[in-house]
């Protein structure tokens, strides 16, 4: 067992590459509990990497749009405030994370994995929301618990690239999945770093409950946005984000299965779905 | 599967098309899998690297029918390669429900010449 423990690694978060001042004032606003669409827009205004970025995320998140929208002014007459306020968040969060580039490991992949199951979360919460009525899923919340689940491996790779080597080698060595390599080699695993990060990073809360319970979601309520998350990370294993030796599909938790009201034929739609949708996935890949 | 193998060069390689042999760099470095359907970010990384010619085993599904046998490789090649992803599950009835619905969803794709 390596020396590393949880612990080490949250105290580490301070030292993780900041964003640039405007995105941090940006997310800093978001957080407040009025957000004002005329205010939000001119501070996004500020970094127009920014606003291309939301606005990309925002386009490829609302399927079925019949022509693109063009500016941020736009999008929020279009898709509204609270889908804006999520989206920009998620393009915000996307800037920090960008900042994080891990040596030698396979960050095209990891972007294509992550991009691939925002896809496949969001059209699981439309497909969950279509003809019921009370509380539904928020499929741009979906959507970004779907871009930040995994998270927590980008932080190990980035800050902790000897253990995270040691955490390959072992999956590698046993042919097993990379979560138990984790808890052999580590003793804690991705899901626990990326959860107590969106909480250092003061995500909305049901973000922070996705990504750290998105192997385990029958630990939460059936109304956690951890069981979607959860099966949309194992569609986008057996969709092939990423295709390769080393996509093992996850082990499926028949609990958060059966809590949703979805047929075989339903997943197969919207396997079909997301594979025509495949190309969605090179504008939300944060590699450039 | 042999009698379906085919070298071509990369410039005829097309999405769709299924690796015949692991594709290795300096020997010991696998880049691509056997198996795997390439996409065409697998051709462009292919094309970067200076492959010049690749081993498939199935044809260009849009160019000319597949014969029977090319068919059967290909579905070969998927239950292969679904199998391969689901190593690690359970044998719970959730799980070999999700295993037969990704099987069948992947085979009705080649049937589609997909």
């Amino acid at each position: 067992m390596s020396t590393l423990t949880l612990d080490m690694v949250t105290a580490d978060f301070g030292r993780l590459p900041a964003a640039p001042d405007v995105t941090m004032e940006l997310l800093e606003y978001l957080q407040r509990d009025e957000v004002d669409a005329a205010h939000l827009s001119r501070l996004i205004s500020r970094d127009q990497a920014l606003a291309a970025r939301a606005l990309r995320i925002a386009n490829s998140s609302f399927h079925g749009l019949q022509s693109p929208v063009a500016t941020i002014d736009d999008a929020m007459t279009v898709r509204g405030l609270r889908a804006m306020h999520t989206l920009i968040t998620t393009a915000a969060i996307a800037e920090r994370l960008m900042a994080l580039q891990p040596v030698g490991s396979d960050l095209h992949g990891f972007w294509l994995h992550s991009a691939g199951t925002a896809l496949c979360a969001q059209a699981l919460a439309q497909k969950a929301n279509s003809g019921k009525t009370g509380t539904l899923w928020n499929s741009e919340q979906a959507f970004t618990a779907g871009l930040l689940h995994d998270i927590g491996s980008l932080v190990l790779a980035t800050r902790f690239p000897e253990q995270y080597a040691e955490v390959l080698a072992c999956r590698d060595a046993n042919d097993c999945l990379i979560i138990e390599a984790e808890h052999d080699v580590l003793g804690f695993d991705h899901a626990q770093v990326g959860g107590a990060l969106a909480l250092d990073w003061k995500l909305a809360g049901e973000l922070a409950e996705a990504v750290a319970w998105h192997h385990a979601p029958e630990e939460q309520p059936a109304s956690s946005l951890a069981g979607l998350t959860h099966l949309a990370d194992i569609m986008a294993h057996v969709l092939g984000f990423p295709d390769g030796e080393n996509n093992r599909v996850p082990l499926l938790s028949a609990v958060a299965w059966n809590r949703f009201d979805l047929t075989w034929q339903d997943f197969k739609d919207l396997m079909a779905e997301i594979d025509t949708r495949r190309h969605e996935t090179d504008i939300l890949i944060l590699t450039d | 599967m042999s009698d379906a193998l085919r070298t071509i060069p990369i410039e005829q390689a097309t999405p769709g098309m299924v690796l015949a042999e692991d594709l290795r760099h300096n020997a010991d470095n696998l880049l691509l899998p056997r198996t795997l359907i390439l996409s065409e970010k697998h051709l462009d990384s292919l094309r970067r690297r200076g492959v010049r010619e690749i081993n498939i085993i199935a044809a260009d599904t849009s160019a000319a029918p597949c014969s029977a046998a090319e068919l059967q490789a290909m579905r070969e090649a998927v239950q292969l390669q679904v199998q391969r992803q689901f190593r690690h599950a359970s044998q719970d009835p959730t799980t070999q429900a999700l295993y037969r619905t990704v099987l069948e969803y992947r085979l009705e794709k080649i049937g589609r010449g997909g």
